[in-house]
């Protein structure tokens, strides 16, 4: 994760930056999903940067630089700062000398995709969006893309063919092995016609003479690693690695690969590379930060305690969302941890890579009196994290939006169900959660937000009008935009539209005080008895809150079998018992529902032969449960 | 110990600018004495459309505070006031050498401070509590500094996929007249212009 690896949060010029590609933790993708979201040019972004991380994937340059980043990483661990920035040295000439064919690359094939999918009138407006620049490496191409004689599945493998002779450095050779050594020598390698934009004018000259783009051109790859463990450029890469593994075998075929293994490619990573894409990125977060911290920061702050935007390590960052002179900014700096202490905040954001997975709770904060929201932005982060409350322990997780809605973003939210305090919210791709949901067979555990158990999830703010004020500050700050729920053009207002309205529809319904922590808190059929089992209604799989009793008396079951027993005589009688299930009590409902539960007779049941049952006080229960 | 003039340091942190920009980004930047532009403003053609990342520095010859051999630097405000009203989107930077050997030529960019001027701006006023002064003395205990490591991803190009930029942002002579205006001899004197070459 960038942020403990070093990472920045970073300052931009005033540009409408829509999503990046970076080589970070071997590669991956940022998409700014308001901003996108708000422009309809979600997929143009995602198929552009998809490109680029093809490109690397597959060209030696690419190879070598996502070589380089692994070492960084490993030499960033074993805190070898000096040779970090060795390797950081070295890698940044190489990828700035990469970027114009990077370029050209990604826009002729994202207009390539777009005329192919979605039709030549969508990629000319999609042309026509583009700033001077991108315009300009969109024309580079044009030889290609113009020609009315080529069909579009051609267009887009002499692009990538051009592209690949481009970067297809020989990066085993002596000459250039050589030339790693001191930083001049690099810039001197690149300096005439093996810089990467001077292949790409020698590729299109060759085409345009119809000349073969084949270069005898293979990697040795055993013998680039040793040779540069030799010079000491590679100290800790040393063991194998599947993903560079897989790459290397492509990379090695670079120039015999025909259009059928181009396309087998690219839908075989597909997959892998839709993991890197990250719709919410603190990395790329375009932080102003200011002199002062507020005084109040509103509903809610994000928290981060790695991030090398901080000066005195003591501090932590602080980072909020407001409107600064009507735009949407991300407003930050370091303080004390103390001063959110008294503060009036509701909540409290922090990153999941601070979160500690094991202990399952925060890495660096004590202990919170509010809600803490776990903003991941890591598709195997939080497949792990869905998966490990799933396994132990019960999952309440929502997306927004059905299968049905044809929606290229989206949010999950999830929680543990004894832990309403902790709500993890991931931004991702639509087919990313689709894909989690399925991976993980947990299709019955899920909810979408016009379904009034979504609310389930948010609990711990009590009642609708705290639920909204979570949602619309939650959503502004991931899509960086008002949230304000007036303006229907407002991506975040757009996104969450569904959510919206089921906590409005009974924002008005009078409720008793914690009614929906208690709700939340029924027991599952998963709930583990602590110690106690008792029969309580289910409908369309979801515990009522009803329980099962007569003469006014519930009953509490000391074993399971006892209570399927009961529930089996009963049903001889009474049918009605068939929607009632066999649940456990535990400490969480019990301790977040025994003041209403004190106002019912409550007996435990102590003989089955017999019938026999004994009236019972809260106290008494209380100190079984709690014991 | 004897601290080099403002030229030695023009000249030394130019030159390194140079090769950063041109070795490690592989782009070109072309530097600019302020007064350089002013002399020869009637017809004055850079010869590069400036891009908006393009970038100022004024240069500020450091004092040693005895006996902790603090490096001090001293910012006259109206100076600072004046750069920071013109708006042309082009950033600022003070750089502030903290050394003083000649033969800190070869490390000279990892032993200088760089600071934006608005962000330099709104530290003075924030420890001077928006009390009237003319000039101030700063160090890197009074004034939150950044070192060329931090500074230097702001130049940095990324894969990024980006719209119509919202602001024009090349700027024309007239821009620089304009942003001259008001600045004293010294200050232009030691003020540079570093035009970064588009593709």
């Amino acid at each position: 994760m960038a942020l403990h690896s070093g990472g920045r949060i970073m300052h931009y010029e005033n540009v409408n930056i829509l999503g990046s590609y970076s080589l970070r933790d071997g590669g991956n993708i940022s998409i700014f999903m308001g901003k996108n979201l708000a422009l309809g040019t979600e997929v143009n972004t995602y198929i552009h940067e998809l490109f680029h991380m093809h490109l690397t994937n597959s060209s030696n340059l690419g190879l070598l630089l996502l070589l380089f980043e692994k070492e960084y990483n490993l030499a960033s661990n074993a805190d070898d700062m000096s040779h970090c920035e060795k390797i950081k040295e070295l890698s940044e000439i190489i990828f700035n000398r990469t970027i114009y064919v990077q370029e050209v690359y990604a826009n002729s094939q994202e207009l390539l995709w777009i005329e192919n999918n979605l039709g030549p009138d969508i990629a000319e407006e999609a042309f026509n969006l583009k700033n001077k620049d991108y315009k300009d490496y969109c024309n580079k191409m044009r030889i290609i893309t113009s020609n009315k004689k080529l069909k579009i599945e051609r267009k887009k493998y002499l692009i990538d063919r051009i592209c690949l002779y481009a970067l297809g450095i020989p990066i085993s050779s002596e000459k250039f092995i050589s030339a790693l050594k001191s930083k001049q020598k690099l810039h001197h390698y690149f300096s005439e016609d093996l810089h990467p934009k001077k292949r790409l004018d020698i590729a299109l000259e060759k085409y345009s003479r119809n000349e073969d783009l084949k270069e005898e051109n293979t990697i040795l790859i055993n013998y680039l690693l040793s040779e540069l463990r030799e010079l000491e450029i590679i100290k800790y890469f040393d063991k194998e690695l599947p993903e560079l593994n897989e790459v290397i075998q492509w990379s090695m075929k670079n120039g015999i690969l025909d259009e059928s293994e181009v396309r087998n490619w690219i839908e075989l990573n597909q997959k892998k590379m839709d993991e890197k894409v990250k719709l919410f990125d603190f990395y790329n977060l375009k932080v102003e930060r200011v002199q002062e911290v507020p005084d109040g920061f509103g509903f809610g702050v994000f928290v981060i305690k790695n991030c090398l935007n901080i000066h005195n390590k003591d501090n932590f960052y602080f980072i909020s969302h407001s409107l600064i002179k009507s735009n949407s900014t991300y407003v930050s700096n370091e303080a004390p941890y103390g001063i959110i202490e008294n503060s009036d905040i509701k909540v409290i954001g922090i990153s999941s890579y601070e979160y500690d997975l094991k202990k399952m709770k925060p890495s660096y904060l004590k202990e919170c009196k509010v809600p803490i929201v776990v903003l991941i932005d890591n598709f195997n982060h939080a497949k792990e994290i869905i998966k490990r409350i799933f396994n132990k322990g019960e999952l309440f997780i929502g997306d927004l939006y059905g299968q049905n809605v044809n929606n290229f973003s989206t949010v999950l939210f999830f929680r543990e169900r004894t832990d309403p305090k902790t709500i993890f919210v991931f931004p991702t791709l639509k087919k990313l959660s689709i894909r989690i949901i399925e991976e993980l067979e947990i299709s019955q555990e899920l909810v979408f937000s016009n379904d009034k158990y979504f609310k389930r999830i948010l609990s711990a703010f009590g009642d609708e009008v705290d639920m909204l004020e979570f949602s619309q500050w939650i959503f502004g700050f991931i899509m960086q935009s008002s949230c304000n729920f007036t303006e229907i053009d407002d991506p975040a207002t757009k996104l969450s539209f569904d959510l919206t309205k089921t906590m409005i529809n009974n924002i008005f319904e009078i409720k008793e005080p914690g009614h929906y922590r208690r709700w939340a808190s029924l027991p599952t059929k998963k709930t583990l008895a602590q110690p106690y089992y008792s029969l309580m209604e289910f409908k369309n799989g979801k515990n009522t809150g009803g329980f099962y009793g007569s003469d006014n008396v519930i009953i509490f079951f000391t074993n399971k079998i006892d209570a399927l027993n009961y529930k089996a005589k009963v049903l001889r009688i009474n049918k009605s018992i068939q929607q009632f299930h066999v649940v456990g009590i535990d400490k969480h409902f019990w301790n977040t529902s025994k003041k209403v539960l004190s106002k019912i007779r409550i007996c435990v049941y102590i003989n089955n032969a017999l019938d026999l049952a004994r009236l019972v006080t809260v106290n008494y229960l209380d100190s079984k449960i709690n014991s | 110990m004897e601290i080099q003039p403002e030229k030695f340091y023009e000249a030394c942190i130019t030159h390194h600018l140079v090769n950063h920009f041109e070795i490690n980004l592989d782009k070109k930047i072309y530097p600019f004495s302020i007064s350089q532009i002013e002399e020869k403003k009637e017809g004055y053609d850079f010869g590069y459309k400036i891009s908006n990342k393009s970038f100022f520095i004024q240069y500020k010859r450091p004092y040693i505070s005895l006996p902790q051999c603090l490096y001090n630097w001293k910012i006259e405000l109206e100076q600072l006031i004046t750069i920071n009203s013109k708006n042309y989107n082009i950033n600022t930077y003070y750089a502030l050498p903290a050394f003083s050997d000649s033969l800190g030529w070869y490390t000279a960019l990892n032993n200088t401070f760089f600071i934006n001027a608005i962000n330099l701006e709104n530290q003075i006023k924030k420890i001077n509590f928006k009390r009237d002064i003319k000039s101030t003395t700063i160090n890197k205990e009074k004034i939150k500094l950044e070192t060329w490591k931090e500074i230097k991803h702001k130049f940095e190009t990324t894969l990024n996929i980006a719209l119509k930029e919202p602001l024009e942002t090349n700027i024309k002579i007239e821009d620089i007249s304009n942003y001259i205006k008001g600045l004293n001899q010294y200050t232009k004197d030691t003020t540079w212009l570093y035009i970064v070459e588009e593709e």
